[in-house]
């Protein structure tokens, strides 16, 4: 969903909950695997802004077979059930479709961070070369620099993939590798 | 020539969009095809055993396009079939249960065809799936108790007996939820019902009970030695006293057993 109505009809709300600081309440997210989603491992953490007193939840999502392609989600249910402020690793290019930008610029490639404009439109940006990294903590760090969020002592979460079992990193950079195209 | 500098302008612009990521053996080809859900579609082209593979990397049946991919769903089936014709798309499941889209060549000519076709293919898919054929309820009820079904089904029977969503048809008209291969020649049918209201779960019945009688008359009708309805008893739908008559139907009709999804640990003996 490109265009999300009701980001653009609490616009100020959808501001506020985005430019203004919030704190992570909890110093580590671990990334487990969940019932019914085989795509994806995920963990959670509550985000309590500033200011408001609206529910916001810190998604991390890492793909079960590619731990470089992850997702950080940030969402708010009193707004809307899509994240109001995401960043993904990897994954599609998408497409700002504003016929005020020539098209070929309209393309965002991954890593990205995705947030909406006043008319509820989904709008992304590149990550500067600078910054771009597979590595999740320092991901992370970006994401929360990005978004205004941090622990209460300035400090940044941790994420831990898998804490229980062996600490292995299982990458899948191409996946046409492991498939047999009879 | 009219329009000249526009025109060339355009060509230039389009192909602009095209772009790439290595990825080790293989490079995604970023085309200039989009989805109304503001994707631009990549395809992941390979080289192996003499042939050059043109797939879209698993990323439609993950729903990496913000899609949803549910052949549940008898309209969308109906018109991923047709697209799935129209471009001779070939299909075969991956490591994780997902399935992969592809076409092949042994022909380097035959490359940008290739692309152009999966390319088209991939956007019609995710775009199509936009679109609302059934209530959002009814299709969250389904989507949910698959994908829970389909993961405990592949928690407790290994890997390799297990298929989900496969036909067993040529025609590709009979498709269960899961057909498990306790040997070469004896197969145990597993098919969901759930419904988000007694309506739409009488219909989740009534359609299990055609596909099982379906099943019977197929080619792999004679190794099928179990059906087995798994019953969502966590669905809206379920009101037994709604639905008994329909149930007790099926179970006569077809010969068919039943596990309530409250007491799914009974498959384990079963298969």
């Amino acid at each position: 969903m490109s265009i999300v109505p009701a980001i653009r009809s609490k616009y100020g709300f959808y501001r506020k909950l985005l430019r203004e600081h919030k704190y992570v309440l909890r110093d580590t997210v671990d990334v487990v695997k969940m019932p019914g989603n085989s795509t994806f491992l995920e963990g959670k953490t509550a985000v309590s802004h500033s200011d408001l007193d609206a529910e916001i939840t810190l998604t991390v999502r890492v793909k079960c077979n590619d731990h470089d392609f992850f997702r950080f989600e940030l969402r708010c249910l009193e707004l809307s059930e899509e994240p109001f402020f995401e960043f993904h690793s990897d994954g599609c290019t998408h497409r700002n479709a504003d016929e005020s930008i020539p098209l070929a610029q309209q393309r965002v490639t991954t890593p990205h961070f995705s947030q909406y404009n006043q008319q509820g439109a989904n709008v992304t940006y590149p990550v500067p070369e600078t910054t771009e990294d597979t590595d999740i903590t320092r991901s992370l760090v970006y994401f929360c620099q990005e978004a205004k969020l941090n622990l209460r002592d300035d400090e940044f979460p941790m994420i831990r993939v898998l804490p229980n079992a062996l600490p292995l990193h299982v990458t899948q950079k191409d996946p046409n590798s492991t498939v047999l195209f009879l | 020539m009219v329009f000249e500098e526009i025109y060339n302008d355009i060509k230039t612009a389009f192909g602009q969009l095209w772009t790439f990521k290595e990825r080790g053996k293989s490079l995604e080809i970023i085309t200039p095809y989009t989805t109304t859900t503001q994707k631009f579609i990549s395809v992941f082209l390979s080289f192996k055993d003499e042939e050059y593979i043109v797939s879209d990397g698993g990323w439609l049946d993950n729903g990496f396009y913000e899609n949803s991919f549910n052949l549940e769903d008898d309209t969308f089936r109906k018109i991923a079939h047709h697209y799935f014709n129209a471009f001779s798309i070939k299909e075969i499941k991956g490591p994780s249960q997902k399935t992969y889209f592809y076409k092949k060549t042994i022909t380097p000519i035959a490359v940008p065809s290739l692309v152009f076709d999966m390319a088209n293919f991939i956007a019609a898919m995710v775009s199509t799936s936009e679109i609302e054929f059934v209530e959002r309820e009814e299709r969250e009820t389904k989507e949910q108790f698959r994908r829970s079904a389909n993961e405990y089904l592949q928690t407790v029977i290994p890997k390799e007996k297990i298929d989900l969503g496969v036909y067993l048809d040529e025609k590709k008209q009979i498709r269960l939820h899961a057909v498990v291969k306790q040997s070469s020649s004896r197969l145990v049918l597993i098919n969901y019902i759930t419904g988000s209201n007694p309506y739409f779960f009488n219909n989740s019945i009534t359609k299990t009970n055609f596909l099982f009688e379906l099943a019977e008359k197929s080619t792999v009708g004679r190794f099928v030695k179990r059906k087995i309805s798994l019953i969502d008893t966590t669905a809206s739908g379920y009101v037994p006293t709604r639905i008994a008559t329909f149930i007790n139907h099926l179970l006569e009709n077809t010969g068919s057993e039943k596990i309530d999804w409250s007491e799914r640990e009974k498959l384990h003996d079963m298969v």
